[in-house]
């Protein structure tokens, strides 16, 4: 396996204030889960680094307050992300219906026309439901996104959301690459074009 | 004519082997027949396929196999040619043609080789390789297969005879033990030479293809009558007697490289003409075309498709194969290699100059120190001159009078430098009644604009300026500037002005035109999104003086203003506005409720919070006014963003952050408590974070509401809690900004000033390849060349990465110039074309179609033959420039010998058309020959050009009667 870090990757977690951004990163990163996360003011970033089809790729990944007020503050780090993902909390119907806004949100400010962009439904833990599975996946659809379900606290669905994004900004053209780096993405895709196939369907995910 | 020819300039220090060891070729045998097995070109049966339509030779693909074959240790490639089927439209033929006898005695080859609709095919030298294989030109073959020297070989190529009839003895041995029908080459001599012999063997037929090239052309193989008669002696046909007569096709070329009058160049815009006229026009538009003539040489191809000999006579005394006659014109158009084109001249030169270690200093020195003084203008000064109530007449002032005297003495004139001026900064303009070139009112709101089709085919995601807006303008003008003004003193020069004028605007409240409103669009170039904060700080800073203009006119006004009032005059720093309504509002809610002592008294109220109660009172809740947002350009993002990443993604870092983000956390509590006397944490969190305060279900026994904040509000310690335990009530307007307007501007303005002419050049560099692109894009569209908007696209789209991962190195850059070139030499030469064929407007589809063809085809028929109006004018322009060389020869030749020009040159003044460059013939006949009964095909191909003739033959025998 190679361990020199093929790209580094920005990604962007946005959503109404308390759908669980921070957790979702928090799961991801540190494998933790805390019920009462402090909540975020302006935006806040980890870093990892993941292996995928024996590449190592480093993301940075930046959560952002949910918070109305916060908001003029972070789109501004918008800037260069490649891969965006758009959480809502399956038991607020609420934060689903403003996902609307938050495309809105990242057509105008991100710089990257095709960045890739991943719809996550998350405390599917609770019972309270209040936004159905097939709802979120016709989201997905109609907006040309990736999608899953989660729950930060139970771990369901946390690794593949991330890993998944990554794969898909790994496959798109001029996405991530810089001239030099076309050979590496070929070189890249390969190799994994088939458990690309693969990771995207056990992961249930959509596009 | 035999192989013995071959033996012409032999090199000396060929390679030799022996061929001769029976084992060796044995093996060598043996393998070629496993490749043509391997090949499946050993079927005998095969259908004999319909004949090639006309064209078709070149224009389906080719396919080739290749193996390598070794005659005992010298190492050949064996090559199979073959057209492919695939744009045929039709399935393939089913019925068997060979049901017939007369069929069955045809071999697929020579009938091709007897069919005239692919005769001359054009053929493409791409790296000394040809296009198709000249195999497939001299014998209309649409398979072989060819075996050469492998580049690997010790001897680049083979010359002894002896070596060579053993190769082809093993070839007929070979193919006779398959029974492969497709004929087989080898090449002889030094690759250049295009030197083949080959045969063909099947059903009871051999035939022998054969070449001669000589340097010298014989005196009796100038013309048709004595080919003829090679021809037929090499068959053994006696001449005059009876049988078939031989079927020709002749193509002469013509050579015009002399434009005449009909020469084409587009030239610059100049300047100095225009002299202080320049029109909105020539400033804001790129120049395009070729600057000097594109195309080089013209050749005209009279075809003479098929006529039997006796049909027209062609002889050292008289020729019927007069152009004019010919039944097919076909043009060639050869094109100068880079020729020059004004748009790509005008982006390497800003490549250069973004390559430039000159600085401004070099070339201002003297005159920048005279400028001004120090740029750093105090904010009074700008208060009282925004005093001033006519801005165009303070602007008109700016670079109108007190810089005229000066400006004269830069490096681009006053009179040149005036007109750019007023072109970047239209409202500036107050000499005319109308501005003269306003900014379109689109910029800012693209959405509500469709894009043009221009637009759209290189897509909208360039890290650019809006079309046509100032920075856009900039670029262009630039590129003027450096082409005709001045070169990169001219550049430094406009890039001062420009940074003065935005300086004097600063100074002066007056905002930047041309400019989209709002926060810096992080989507457009980092000169934009500077010019963008520099109007959001004036924005401000105006904002700010007209409310101080305002409230200071409103206390003027009444004597016996109030405490409170005359307490809010005094506020040093007014940052946010307040309308007097606002004021007067607070101000009668105020007295109304005198509940406040005059320490608490509440300040900085924007509206009611609903009906929303204080938690511990019975005051309304109010929305404080707050601190506007930051505007930042990307640079500034990224040093944020850098500032954050190097705190470390630990909790610390973490910790850290989340303070540095507070400041406007902060300054919010600080308002809220100000406007909201007495109000507690969750009194703000109700307004500021709703979903933080749990409401109760049962409101409380005395009718108030109840609840509590969520349990992440409650976590002690959390930046909420401890901002709101340090918070003190500062309404906005006294809290410290936190957006610095003018130490932002000043950044941007000096940021600016201190650009070098190489910096200025980076900062445009991406306006001025997209307004390239564009400006490519509307001349490539009316023309018909598919490829040419898909080549475009592909252009755009590696220009637009390049800029959005910021690359740096220039070089980069000048590789999608280079394509911005060719695609621009193209429609150069595609102008120059219609120039020269046919002039005028309105072009039909298939006139565009032909011009573009010239550009890209090797050669193409000229529509309607010579008697269309291209073929008129084609044989004008070879009349205009045969006057020329008559004209001048006799001009030589006057002072020489007159009697000797007197005769040559009567006998040329009939004629248009110059000798011929080139003459090819194609003679085929179906004869009986020398040691055959059976009537059997035979060809001669005939090239007589510049380097010689070569001829190239073949000539077929029965087998079966041998
Ligand atoms: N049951 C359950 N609770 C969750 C889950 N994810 C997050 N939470 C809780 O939801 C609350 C909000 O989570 P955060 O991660 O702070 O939400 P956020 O999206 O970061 O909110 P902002 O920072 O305000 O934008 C916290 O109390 C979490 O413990 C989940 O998957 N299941
Ligand atoms: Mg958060």
């Amino acid at each position: 396996m190679d361990d020199s870090v093929l790209t580094t990757l920005k990604i962007l977690i946005i959503g109404e204030s308390g759908v669980g951004k921070s957790s979702l990163l928090m799961r991801f990163v540190d494998n933790e889960f805390n019920a009462d996360q402090a909540i975020t003011i302006g935006v806040d970033f980890k870093c990892k680094k993941i292996s995928l089809n024996g590449n190592t790729i480093k993301l940075a990944i930046w959560d952002t307050a949910g918070q109305e007020r916060f908001r003029t503050l972070t789109p501004s780090y918008y800037r260069d992300a490649q891969g965006a993902i758009l959480v809502y909390d399956v038991t607020k119907k609420e934060s689903f219906t403003k996902l609307e806004t938050w495309l809105n949100e990242l057509e105008t400010y991100s710089t990257k026309s095709n960045i890739v962009k991943m719809v996550v439904g998350n405390k599917i833990d609770m019972e309270n439901r209040e936004v159905s599975r097939d709802d979120g996946m016709k989201f997905a659809r109609r907006h040309a996104t990736l999608f899953i379900e989660s729950s930060a606290k139970t771990t369901d669905g946390v690794q593949c959301a991330f890993e998944e994004l990554v794969q898909k900004i790994i496959q798109t053209p001029g996405l991530w690459e810089t001239q030099e780096e076309t050979s590496k993405r070929a070189a890249f895709r390969a190799s994994s074009d088939d458990d690309a196939q693969q990771s995207s369907y056990c992961c249930g995910g959509y596009f | 004519m035999s192989s013995s020819t071959i033996q012409e300039d032999l090199d000396e220090d060929v390679y030799h082997c022996d061929f001769t060891t029976a084992s060796e070729w044995e093996i060598f045998i043996a393998r070629l027949e496993e490749i043509i097995h391997e090949w499946k070109l050993s079927s005998s049966n095969a259908n004999l396929l319909k004949p090639l339509k006309p064209g078709q030779l070149s224009s389906r693909n080719w396919v080739s196999k290749c193996e390598n074959i070794m005659f005992a240790d010298f190492q050949f490639s064996i090559t199979r040619y073959s057209l492919t089927n695939e744009d045929d439209g039709e399935t393939p033929e089913s019925e068997n043609l060979r049901d017939n006898d007369d069929e069955n005695v045809k071999l697929q080859a020579l009938e091709d080789m007897m069919h005239i609709d692919n005769d001359f095919i054009p053929v493409v030298y791409n790296d000394n390789i040809s296009h198709p294989h000249v195999l497939a030109r001299l014998y209309s073959l649409r398979e072989f297969i060819v075996i050469n020297p492998s580049s690997s070989a010790v001897a680049k190529y083979i010359a002894e005879e002896s070596k060579i009839k053993i190769l082809l003895s093993s070839i007929c041995i070979a193919i006779n033990n398959c029974s492969c029908e497709v004929p087989v080459f080898i090449q002889a001599l030094e690759p250049w030479r295009n030197f083949h012999l080959g045969l063909c063997e099947g059903r009871g037929i051999r035939a022998e293809f054969e070449m001669v090239h000589l340097k010298k052309v014989p005196q009796d193989c100038k013309h048709l009558t004595g080919l003829l008669n090679v021809f037929k002696s090499r068959l053994g046909m006696m001449s005059g007697s009876e049988g078939e007569p031989v079927r020709v096709s002749a193509k002469f070329s013509y050579s015009l490289t002399d434009w005449t009058s009909y020469s084409w160049s587009q030239e610059p815009p100049n300047f100095e003409l225009l002299q202080g006229e320049i029109g909105v026009e020539e400033l804001g538009t790129l120049p395009f075309g070729a600057s000097m003539e594109p195309v080089s040489e013209l050749i005209l191809h009279a075809v003479w498709p098929e006529f039997l000999e006796t049909a027209l006579v062609d002889s050292q005394a008289y020729s019927d194969l007069e152009p004019q006659r010919a039944t097919n014109w076909f043009l060639s158009a050869r094109m100068v290699d880079e020729p020059a084109c004004l748009l790509s001249e005008y982006m390497f030169e800003i490549l250069e100059l973004c390559r430039s270690q000159h600085s401004m200093h070099e070339f201002l020195g003297d005159f920048m120190q005279q400028d001004s003084g120090p740029p750093l203008t105090t904010p009074f000064d700008v208060l009282t001159e925004s005093k001033v109530p006519n801005i165009g007449k303070v602007i008109g002032q700016s670079f109108g009078h007190s810089r005229r005297d000066r400006s004269s003495r830069g490096p681009i004139s006053n009179d040149m430098l005036m007109p750019i001026l007023y072109f970047l900064f239209p409202d500036a303009d107050n000499s005319q009644d109308s501005v003269r070139s306003p900014y379109p009112e689109t910029i800012g709101n693209a959405m509500n604009r469709e894009p043009n089709m221009a637009e759209s085919t290189i897509g909208n995601g360039f890290k650019s300026a809006p079309i046509d807006g100032l920075v856009w303008r900039l670029a262009v003008v630039m590129a003027h500037a450096v082409h005709t003004l001045g070169g990169t003193k001219a550049a430094a020069h406009l890039w001062y002005e420009f940074c003065q004028e935005l300086r004097f605007r600063w100074n002066n409240g007056i905002k930047i035109p041309g400019v989209a409103p709002g926060f810096p669009d992080l989507k457009m170039c980092l000169l934009n999104q500077k010019l963008q904060m520099l109007n959001c700080c004036i924005e401000r800073r105006n904002a700010v003086t007209n409310a101080a203009l305002a409230s200071a006119k409103a206390s003027g006004n009444s004597d016996e203003s109030e405490e409170e009032e005359e307490e809010e005059e005094d506020d040093e720093f007014y940052d946010c506005a307040m309308s007097e309504e606002d004021v007067a509002k607070q101000t009668t809610v105020e007295k109304s409720k005198p509940i406040h002592s005059l320490w608490n008294r509440p300040v900085g109220r924007l509206c009611r919070h609903g009906n929303l109660k204080l938690l511990n009172s019975d005051e309304f809740l109010y929305i404080p006014i707050t601190q506007e947002a930051t505007p930042k350009t990307e640079d500034q993002i990224d040093e944020d963003a850098e500032v954050l990443l190097n705190l470390g993604s630990d909790i610390q870092g973490s910790e850290l952050r989340t303070q540095l983000m507070s400041a406007s956390l902060l300054s919010d509590i600080e308002s809220f408590k100000a406007a909201n006397p007495g109000a507690v944490l969750e009194d703000f969190i109700r307004w500021y974070s709703p979903r933080d305060w749990i409401e109760d279900k049962e409101p409380g026994e005395d009718g108030s509401v109840k609840g509590t904040l969520s349990s992440r509000m409650q976590i002690p310690g959390n930046p909420w809690l401890e901002i709101w335990s340090v918070a003190k009530p500062v309404p906005a307007r006294r809290q410290n900004r936190l957006f610095d307007y003018t130490r932002e501007a000043e950044k941007v303005l000096h940021r600016l000033d201190l650009s070098q002419p190489s910096d200025a050049a980076r900062l445009l560099l991406c306006p001025l390849l997209h307004a390239s692109l564009l400006r490519l894009v509307q001349q490539a569209l009316p023309i018909e060349m598919p490829g040419l908007i898909s080549a475009i696209k592909h252009i755009s789209s590696k220009a637009e990465t390049l800029f959005r991962v910021c690359e740096k190195d220039i070089n980069r850059y000048a590789e999608i110039c280079k394509e911005v070139a060719h695609a621009e030499a193209m429609i150069g030469q595609v102008a120059s074309l219609e120039h020269k064929l046919c002039p005028g407007t309105g072009q039909t589809w298939q006139m565009k179609k032909f011009l573009s063809d010239l550009v890209v085809e090797p050669e193409v028929a000229v529509p309607g033959g010579p008697h269309s109006d291209i073929g008129k004018r084609i044989k004008s322009m070879f009349a205009e420039a045969r006057r020329v060389v008559l004209m001048t020869n006799e001009a030589d030749q006057d002072s020489s010998d007159g009697e000797k020009s007197k005769s040559k040159s009567s006998g040329l003044h009939g004629a248009i058309f110059p000798k011929p460059t080139e003459k090819e013939f194609i003679l085929r006949v179906r004869a009986a020959c020398q040691n055959s009964f059976l009537v059997m095909p035979h060809r001669l191909t005939v090239q007589l050009g510049p380097n010689g003739i070569s001829m190239a033959g073949c000539f077929s025998q029965d087998t079966t009667f041998q």
